[in-house]
């Protein structure tokens, strides 16, 4: 070729490919059987699903058993209401993970490090070839919680992960005024950005790489670089108090949900964790995250596009000690029905409407049930798929 | 993990790709410009002495050990940060210091309650599952609140006792040692190597500096030199500052640029951002594209700087044809490089 032909579409189709040989994860490079608007196929109404971990440590009695949960109430009484979810405590962030990955296992209170257990994000994008894009995890903000977005299991792993955000960690008044305040540009000729783009695909790494492989394809980073953006100049960011982790994690859900709608989003909440010091700080959290939770589901009622076809799934990853201790608070650890029992509702155009499950079963359950309707298998799930649950 | 020296690359003082790694590993940065000339003029045995001596290379340590504990940011020991200055002036052995971290204040806070906190010490000090040794955990807590029991053969009552049983273990220096290791080398170590290497530093727990030395010598780090490893967060940020500015950031900033990266999945989108808002704050130190008197040359030396590494014949071939025909100036060059994959990378 002679270089003084080379045209700027020569620049930026030779950077293109390269960056589509360098950059593109797996899963992105496989065309995906889905369209935004499919129905899921183990499913005839429902289009995408909403898990929230109403987590941190939470009875039933402060929640379905009182009024402080109107909005939580109101799903469980249009859908399905399962009274006695077995839960284990094996911490927080075990016992969260335990939900993704539908297998009961023990991990360090400390532990920063993935599951050897595949999770739900990665299972349903696998085998059903979802996009990172289409699958997101918004929690309440530590560093921990980011390994709920997939395993160290090598058949699955980064390569089929959830894109996840932390938003108390990211949506705050001072990185705001870090990237914002500090005279970042807000205009970028698209010229400048087609020859910038070209440069960046146009590097061609030459050695092997360890460690996770890219989870978003560039197209889906730069949506991604403009939502944070644009939601750092959002409300978000002015969201303080207590349970202020909690209520971003549902705000910036129910953003999520509106810019990208994806088939799955799942919600970690953790602020319920100050019972162990106040009672009435536990249960004023409680309140505002069930507040927070209105708000989402408003949205959801409000959307053409979600209204009549997505499903929710809530349940915390355990409850709390029968009784206070010593500092009128409420720790987790004395075995309890009221610690391992938790209820789970399930609300969704597929499910039955007004009806109460007494009848036993897990928090592990939700992942193969979830993984049922994508059509994609759970092998290393120990669950089983949620009974009465389908209309 | 590598499979055992697969590929190696002996470290060359001369090659700028293996002084990043070592910079980044030993002092969790980017070489200022003199690091890089002074290496270059350097040897192997005398890079890494100078570099250890450092009172940076303690502190990298240290915040290195805090982020293993997940004592980070608010939940940082404020009754204890003269931690680096006295592991560097030598008042202070590694072993010893770890255990001024679990007795501190903050490591308490951060771990509040009987079962936290004992659960927390023998998983992260001993590697104990505790779910699987109950009568530990039990042991533990009746010790935690001030009652006598016995935990590995020891008598003690209260939290104290606790922390000096629990840290006189053999497993606790084998645990430090081990992780000490895969961080740096990014490998396992074999069985008969950590129970050496424990030994040692149990006899003689000012070793610790000899041991690194050792490891950034041996063909095990030859191995993880010849691949490309991922930057932690606390790297990349503190590497793109000292490479966009020749400084690092101030506390605050690496704080919250940290803390926001942590929380992430991919965190390729918020780096992106993060190295487009710097460039732009400091637009006005960057070159101006008509004072470069040669752009092949620029583009080449923003590949060694950022890089470590020539670019390829294509890779030239592209950006120079965008420098010379499309527009594309320094800042475009620069900020091609720094938001790369590769450059979260060393």
């Amino acid at each position: 070729m002679n270089t003084n032909d080379f045209s700027r579409r020569d620049v930026l189709r030779l950077g293109g490919g390269l960056a589509a040989a360098s950059m593109l994860p797996t899963s992105a490079l496989a065309r995906s059987l889905w369209t935004p608007d499919a129905f899921l196929p183990g499913a005839s109404k429902t289009k995408r699903v909403v898990l929230v971990v109403f987590g941190g440590g939470v009875r039933s009695r402060e929640t379905l058993q009182s009024d402080n949960v109107p909005n939580l109430s109101q799903l469980a009484a249009e859908g399905v209401l399962y009274t006695r979810a077995d839960v284990r405590n094996n911490g927080h962030y075990g016992s969260a993970t335990n939900i993704f990955t539908g297998a009961f296992e023990s991990y360090g209170i400390r532990e920063n490090a993935r599951t050897p257990y595949p999770t739900l994000f990665e299972y349903i994008r696998r085998d059903a070839e979802l996009p990172a894009s289409e699958v997101w995890l918004s929690t309440s903000g530590s560093d921990q919680e980011t390994n709920y977005a997939f395993s160290s299991d090598a058949t699955y792993g980064s390569r089929y992960g959830a894109n996840l955000i932390g938003g108390e960690g990211i949506f705050n008044a001072e990185l705001r005024e870090v990237l914002l305040g500090s005279g970042m540009s807000n205009r970028e000729s698209s010229d400048e950005r087609a020859t910038y783009e070209a440069l960046r695909g146009a590097i061609r790494t030459p050695m092997n790489v360890s460690g996770e492989t890219a989870l978003n394809d560039p197209e889906a980073a730069q949506r991604i670089e403009q939502y944070i953006t644009d939601e750092l100049r959002g409300g978000v960011s002015d969201i303080t108090g207590l349970g202020a982790n909690d209520a971003k994690a549902l705000r910036v859900a129910r953003n999520l949900l509106g810019v990208f709608k994806p088939k799955l989003l799942a919600v970690t909440l953790r602020n319920a964790d100050v019972a162990h010091g106040s009672f009435n700080d536990y249960v004023t959290v409680i309140r505002r995250a069930d507040s927070e939770l209105g708000s989402l589901m408003t949205a959801i009622r409000g959307d053409p596009e979600l209204a009549d076809s997505t499903a929710v799934f809530v349940l915390p990853e355990f409850g709390r000690d029968r009784d206070l201790n010593a500092r009128r608070g409420l720790d987790h650890g004395d075995a309890s029905d009221e610690l391992h029992k938790v209820s789970l509702v399930a609300w969704g155009p597929d499910f039955r409407r007004g009806k109460t499950v007494s009848r036993d079963v897990q928090s592990i359950d939700v992942t193969p049930t979830i993984a049922k309707m994508f059509g994609a298998r759970t092998p290393k799930s120990r669950g089983s798929t949620l009974p009465q649950l389908f209309a | 993990m590598l499979s055992r020296h697969a590929h190696t690359e002996p470290f060359d003082v001369t090659n700028r790709r293996h002084v990043r790694a070592l910079a980044f590993d030993l002092v969790g940065r980017a070489p200022y410009a003199d690091n890089v000339e002074l290496a270059a003029a350097s040897r192997l045995d005398v890079l890494l002495a100078r570099t250890t001596r450092t009172r940076e290379f303690w502190e990298h340590w240290y915040s290195e050990e805090l982020f293993y504990f997940l004592l980070i940011d608010n939940a940082r020991p404020e009754d204890i940060t003269t931690i680096p200055r006295r592991l560097h002036e030598g008042e202070l052995t590694v072993p010893d210091a770890v255990r001024q971290v679990v007795a501190s204040q903050a490591f308490h806070r951060a771990n509040p309650g009987p079962d936290t906190f004992v659960s927390v010490v023998l998983e992260q000090l001993l590697g104990i599952t505790v779910q699987r040794n109950a009568t530990l955990l039990e042991a533990g807590k009746k010790m935690y609140d001030g009652h006598s029991a016995r935990l590995f053969g020891q008598t003690g009552a209260g939290q104290a006792d606790l922390v000096r049983i629990v840290t006189s273990q053999p497993d606790f220096t084998t645990r430090l040692v081990e992780r000490s290791y895969r961080r740096l080398v990014r490998a396992e170590p074999t069985r008969d190597e950590l129970e050496a290497w424990s030994t040692r530093l149990d006899a003689e727990p000012d070793t610790f500096v000899t041991l690194v030395r050792e490891w950034i010598a041996s063909p095990a780090y030859a191995t993880r030199l010849a691949t490309l490893h991922p930057k932690s967060n606390r790297q990349f940020v503190r590497g793109l500052y000292v490479d966009l500015l020749g400084r690092l950031p101030d506390e605050v900033a690496m704080q919250r640029l940290r803390g926001a990266l942590a929380v992430l999945s991919d965190a390729a989108p918020l780096r992106a951002l993060v190295a487009r808002s710097l460039i732009d704050e400091h637009a006005d130190s960057m070159p101006r594209k008509q004072l470069v008197p040669d752009g092949g040359v620029f583009i080449k030396s923003q590949f060694r700087r950022f890089l470590g590494r020539e670019p390829g014949p294509e890779e030239f071939q592209i950006f120079e044809l965008a420098w010379e025909q499309q527009g594309a100036d320094p800042r475009t060059v620069i900020r091609a490089l720094v938001t790369h994959w590769e450059y979260q990378h060393y």
